[in-house]
């Protein structure tokens, strides 16, 4: 279980203020937010790229907020991807069990390949692919490493309609699959909503999992709220 | 004649070409009148002469040494520049690029001045007028440029990458030799040439501090200055066309190399 306490940072003019936050083992959780609101800089103190003022971070029962991003095994996907341009498809994959020494590297890699459908591409280099390909190739290279939990940063923002479609599908398939807990920030209020995930709001800095402030927040932003919520679930 | 982009052919386009054209033959005038200056037959004994020979030589193992010495403090000093937040961070900054500022024989002289003092006393027989003089005048010179190019390419590397490569399980520095450095390629090469064809120029630092003794601390810079002294044209000449065949291979080659790792 991932649980975030009384998190606040302050970077420059905006401020993370008491995020509390708790994601039980294998959920797809959904934190909800425009632009600015500071969904990723949350996202990254998770993941231990930037360290809160104050708050604590606990995963599993383990207090990890003072560890650094390479002891808290975890998978992150950022909104530009950031694969690697100098290493081709599968070195980028193999790149976090290279790192740690796996000794099944090739195994995993062929396995992670197989998983994303891109065991065709594993020789291509990284500027030949498309982008819903290369969101492919992130996911893959952050499930290698087997993490605790999966953070995506607006995953389908550079990708068109049709891509988003099959991407929201494909994530949907590989969560089934390997189980793992998802943290997937998101901007696109349309299509999170139609998922099946839980769902939080993030604005202003300030995290809001309540019901009732949810179903306000919806109210005033989209002019209407989604019949899942209007149901009370 | 075709203009990237633009079809019409102004009044501006002709200065522009004029002055390209004019910049040209400027150079290639000034390396024509060496060879018409000296025949190929004297010029090539010249260039096998013992002391040419010995300034290429010194020139080579100096400007290597002097280049690589300053990469090892130059990149990582770079990587540190763009990337950590520190105070007093901007006066380090332009104290570091001083040198590119600054006259090469001025900081030949604060290096001699360097060794005046009690603390580069203890110093000064192993570098005031010997070889390692030159290398240390040749890193003045040089680092502060290496820094300038490495840190111009960090800052054009998102420092994403190697966030996303610390979460795959890569300490600070794993993240920085595994990923920044091979996509600071491009730069590292721009770097590595202009540094080594700087050092091998260097005259200004390296007269002041090692001074200029023939078959001692005579670079090809320095056995120009020697054998203009001495109306030794034709040596003089072929010290000027190794210099320039040398640049101009490596001006050659950093161009080809731009192409083959482009910045991220």
């Amino acid at each position: 279980m991932i649980r975030v306490e009384n998190l606040s940072m302050r970077l420059g003019n905006f401020a993370l203020t008491d995020v509390n936050l708790r994601v039980q083992r294998g959920e797809h959780s959904i934190i909800l937010g425009p632009i600015g609101s500071g969904k990723t800089t949350l996202l990254k103190c998770i993941a231990g790229i930037y360290r809160p003022d104050s708050g604590r971070i606990e995963m599993d029962g383990e207090d990890v907020t003072e560890l650094p991003p390479e002891r808290r095994n975890i998978g992150y996907v950022p909104q530009d991807y950031r694969l690697f341009p100098h290493l081709t498809v599968s070195e980028n994959i193999s790149f976090g069990l290279r790192v740690r020494r796996s000794g099944n590297l090739e195994d995993r890699t062929r396995a992670m390949l197989d998983l994303v459908g891109l065991s065709d591409l594993s020789r291509q280099c990284i500027k030949c692919l498309s982008e819903g390909q290369k969101q492919l190739v992130a996911l893959a290279r952050a499930l290698a490493i087997q993490p605790k939990v999966l953070l995506l940063d607006e995953p389908f923002t550079r990708l068109d309609s049709t891509a988003k479609v099959r991407l929201r599908r494909e994530l949907r398939r590989i969560h089934e699959q390997t189980g793992v807990t998802i943290i997937h920030v998101t901007h696109d209020f349309e299509g999170s909503l139609n998922s099946r995930n839980r769902v939080a709001i993030m604005n202003d800095g300030r995290l809001v999992q309540d019901l009732s402030e949810i179903k306000k927040y919806l109210d005033e932003k989209l002019g209407y709220i989604p019949i899942d919520l209007r149901a009370g679930g | 004649m075709r203009l990237n982009g633009n079809r019409s052919f102004s009044s501006f386009s002709f200065l522009a070409l004029a002055s390209l054209l004019a910049l040209f033959l400027f150079f290639v005038t000034l390396l024509l009148s060496v060879f018409l200056y000296v025949g190929p037959r004297e010029l090539a004994s010249s260039l096998l002469s013992e002391e040419i020979l010995f300034s290429i030589r010194l020139s080579l193992i100096t400007a290597t040494m002097a280049t690589a010495a300053c990469l090892l403090v130059a990149v990582p000093a770079a990587y540190a520049l763009s990337r950590f937040n520190f105070r007093g961070k901007g006066l380090v900054d332009v104290l570091l690029y001083l040198p590119i500022g600054m006259p090469p024989v001025a900081l030949g002289a604060a290096l001699l001045i360097f060794f005046g003092t009690p603390m580069g006393g203890i110093f000064s027989a192993r570098f005031v007028f010997e070889v390692p003089g030159i290398i240390l005048a040749q890193f003045a010179v040089i680092s502060a440029l290496a820094t300038k190019i490495m840190k111009s390419t960090f800052d054009g590397i998102d420092p994403e990458y190697e966030s996303v490569a610390r979460t795959l399980g890569c300490s600070r520095f794993q993240a920085f030799y595994k990923v920044a450095l091979p996509l600071a390629k491009g730069g590292l090469i721009t770097a590595v040439a202009i540094s080594w064809i700087r050092a091998l120029g260097e005259f200004g630092a390296t007269v002041m501090l090692a001074g200029a003794t023939r078959m001692k601390t005579e670079t090809l810079p320095v056995a120009i200055f020697l054998n203009l002294e001495t109306a030794d044209v034709v040596k003089m000449s072929a010290a000027v066309l190794i210099l320039a065949g040398v640049g101009l291979t490596a001006l050659i080659l950093i161009h080809k190399l731009g192409k083959r790792w482009p910045a991220v």
